[in-house]
């Protein structure tokens, strides 16, 4: 086992993790923070008790989620200091100004707001409130936007050049929109809307099931259905694109992720592998399952586009197989289920399954949904994964080898941080769990009346 | 040096000020954390941990833009230290987590003593963590091209173990002024009590620090130029400052001050920070690397103070408003969860 005592291999463990770990928070952050802007705009609307309800009962989850997503980000920051010191050095005149903007702009704009939107409805009237839950989940999208735009540039650096080990800046807007950055950003932002929703109609779904509250969680699950039915659907079109992108800007990745060895000739359509086994000391898979023309038609919408293979790029060039390509592949799987489970619940709707007296006896149907809550969180991960891993071997993409931005570090070391996030995050992640369960059981206060200066509200019949 | 103010200096000078601000402001809800180990009345410790509720998250914010600064500004700096104080850095990430968890979960808790106490410790390990971070920086560390020439224990010294005591002093001073101001009746009366005993222990300590670097003569460029050892004038001057206003901070809580006690406490870590980065200067990272060496190019400087610096501003403006939202005494029965 060379790799655990591989101080690269443990660094990018140790940001792996981190990352999957941190990911998970702003990721509901994002698509609740959303939410808690539609319950409120429909409270201020509609006068209707139950909206004004749905947003005292879902903030109390947002700002335990929203701490431990700043707790755990804050560590990855430092870790490009810590860990890949030589890679900060030589970028961190760009890198360090976008992560320096998703701090000024979009850290300090939440920050500030979250105090207001949580406990301010005594403090202030209900418009500056409602701008407060606005620049929230405004601040929680943008700080997203940075951090893919630093990402993506890790992805396709463009806009500069690298001279005496330090990186030059040559076209600052082509640096921060590099043109990897549309696509990865909507591809994210989608993803983040689907977890949330997802894990909204599931925790109403469970209270469905229960019997209690019926009406009130009714309102939160068809929210999250109708917004499910548009997310979903839109976000096979755009990982499609996304797709094309990749292919286009990173060939190399595309023919790991894809397990794809030779360059299929003109004329001819590059097979697809639905699963494969890759053997790297032949250039070539042990065993697969392929499909004809699929893998043109998939990444250049062509039954016989060129489709370059492994075979093309020198070996020190390539990426891993095996990871990318499982992990890429249960992502869309789940990303279609996705579409199935959304198509259903509008089937089962059209069919009377969510009146009242009907929805608590749909019990698959709001399983399917706490599948797809956990399932979301995974395929964000997968994606992730499926990204950097098909980067390397570059950390830099062309540019800087993953092994060469590392800092000058011991094992010992690595192995003490490693240890001390892996113990801090698997308490951080039962305690988190605990305590949510906890809120998500306690349910919405019903008696909860708004502060003087809001509307005094009106209970409705669902 | 011809003289004129270059952007490097200029950077050098907003990141000052930005730690400033971090230390300070987190200064006083860690302080608030590490008072909460003294309080044996529940009541109490549960005002203590709600008056700094609303502003914590803000105030770590500034430890967010101050990486985001120095990694902007001065790569150089952020891709060398922080490897070569990996376990302090580390230590501080996770002291982070344990005190904000602490403090979040304290609010949702029925049982709130375990998570009112890992929160006091918590922010006990931050302060030390902060102790260590930048006692480590002051006490110089040398460079093989990108990579730290040192062990990895270097940041642990006599030297940075003065500073760490130094900065637990600190902090309960300032979290003790902070609470003199939030709260009233016999919880305020204790706060008072706090402030003088730990404004004297800060003052000794500050004393005791500028002793040990007039002796050890290895530590002579924190106080002037490279080799010029002993104590320099203006070293002792900015102190002295200190000191007095550390005393005016004392000598309001005894006239019964509110607000004010806090304001000299702040005044008084300028006059700290000018002490210390006024003497450093022209180095960023001594014995060697200087601000202009470790910078980035002069047009990267002038972006980021087009960008990140017309955004300062703003983000004082926002943070003034939040905080006059939360202004005034601290009352449990006032928040609505």
């Amino acid at each position: 086992m060379e790799y655990l005592t591989d101080p690269v291999f443990l660094s990018r463990l140790q940001f792996a993790l981190t990352t999957a770990f941190h990911i998970t928070f702003p990721t509901l952050s994002i698509g609740l923070g959303l939410y808690l802007v539609i319950v409120e705009w429909l409270w201020l609307r509609t006068g209707d008790l139950d909206y004004y309800r749905q947003f005292r009962f879902w903030s109390g989850p947002f700002a335990i989620n929203f701490a431990v997503g700043i707790v755990t980000g804050i560590p990855l920051e430092f870790q490009f200091g810590t860990n890949w010191g030589p890679f900060s050095a030589t970028i961190g005149n760009f890198f360090g100004h976008v992560l320096g903007f998703e701090g000024s702009m979009a850290f300090m704009l939440e920050a500030a707001f979250f105090y207001i939107m949580l406990f301010g409805w005594k403090r202030v009237g209900p418009k500056m409130h409602f701008f407060s839950t606005i620049m929230v989940a405004f601040a929680a999208s943008l700080s997203a936007f940075w951090i893919l735009a630093a990402n993506s540039w890790m992805q396709t650096p463009t806009g500069g050049h690298i001279e005496n080990g330090v990186f030059i800046v040559d076209d600052y807007l082509a640096a921060i929109f590099s043109p990897d950055l549309p696509f990865a950003f909507l591809h994210m932002h989608l993803a983040c809307l689907e977890v949330s929703l997802f894990v909204v109609g599931a925790v109403s779904g469970l209270w469905i099931v229960w019997g209690k509250n019926v009406a009130f969680f009714l309102k939160s699950f068809r929210i999250a259905a109708i917004a499910a039915l548009v997310c979903a659907p839109l976000q096979a079109l755009v990982g499609d694109q996304n797709g094309l992108e990749i292919a286009r800007l990173q060939p190399a990745k595309v023919a790991g992720i894809e397990a794809h060895w030779e360059t299929n000739p003109p004329g001819t359509g590059a097979f697809w592998n639905l699963v494969a086994w890759p053997d790297t000391e032949n250039e070539r898979n042990s065993f697969s399952i392929r499909i004809p023309y699929m893998l043109s038609l998939l990444v250049t919408h062509s039954p016989t586009g060129t489709v370059p293979g492994l075979k093309e790029f020198p070996k020190e060039d390539r990426p891993p197989i095996i990871i990318p390509f499982y992990s890429f592949r249960f992502m869309v799987g789940i990303g279609f289920a996705m579409v199935g489970v959304a198509l259903w619940t509008v089937w089962e709707w059209r069919k009377g399954g969510l009146r009242p007296e009907n929805a608590p006896g749909r019990v698959w149907l709001f399983r399917a949904w706490g599948a797809m809550a956990l399932g979301g969180y995974l395929a964000v991960i997968l994606g992730w994964i499926t990204r950097e891993v098909g980067r390397q071997p570059w950390m830099l993409y062309g540019l800087i080898r993953t092994a060469d931005g590392h800092s000058n570090l011991t094992v010992g070391q690595l192995w003490t941080s490693l240890a001390g996030f892996v113990v801090a995050y698997t308490i951080l992640g039962c305690v988190f769990v605990i305590f949510m369960a906890k809120l998500f059981k306690k349910g919405p206060d019903m008696e909860e009346l708004p502060p003087p200066g809001h509307a005094r509200g009106r209970v409705t019949a669902a | 040096m011809d003289g004129q103010i270059s952007l490097a200096d200029a950077w050098f000078g907003i990141l000052a000020l930005l730690l400033w601000l971090y230390v300070f402001t987190d200064g006083y809800d860690l302080g608030a954390g590490i008072l909460c180990l003294h309080e044996a009345d529940p009541v109490h410790r549960e005002i203590m941990a709600e008056s700094i509720d609303g502003v914590w998250h803000a105030n770590q914010t500034w430890l967010v833009l101050l990486g985001g600064v120095l990694f902007g500004a001065f790569p150089l700096v952020y891709g060398t230290v922080l490897a070569a104080l990996y376990l302090p850095a580390g230590f501080l990430l996770f002291a982070i987590m344990a005190r904000g968890i602490g403090l979040e979960y304290r609010m949702k808790a029925d049982n709130k003593l375990p998570w009112s106490r890992l929160f006091g410790w918590g922010s006990v390990a931050v302060t030390l963590a902060h102790g260590f971070l930048l006692g480590g920086v002051l006490q110089g560390m040398d460079f093989d091209g990108l990579h730290h020439a040192g062990g990895a224990f270097d940041w642990f010294s006599p030297f940075t173990i003065l500073v760490a005591a130094t900065f637990l002093c600190l902090y309960a001073f300032l979290g003790a002024a902070w609470l003199v101001w939030k709260t009233e009746g016999p919880l305020q009366h204790q706060s008072r009590i706090w402030s003088v005993r730990y404004g004297a222990a800060t003052v000794g300590m500050l004393v005791l620090l500028a002793g040990y670097i007039a002796l050890d003569g290895r530590l002579g460029f924190l106080v002037g130029r490279p080799g010029q050892g002993g104590l320099g004038a203006f070293f002792i001057l900015s102190l002295v400052v200190a000191v007095f206003c550390a005393a005016f901070s004392i000598r309001s809580i005894g006239k019964g001050g509110e607000v004010l006690p806090l304001v000299w406490c702040a005044l008084m870590l300028v006059a700290v920070f000018v002490a210390f980065g006024g003497s450093l200067y022209p180095l960023i990272v001594p014995p060697r690397l200087t601000i202009e060496q470790a910078a980035a190019p002069p047009l990267m400087l002038k972006i980021m103070l087009w960008t990140v610096g017309s955004m300062l501003p703003v983000i004082f403006l926002y943070n003034a408003y939040h905080f006059r939202l939360v202004r005034g005494k601290v009352r449990l029965e006032d928040e609505t969860h």
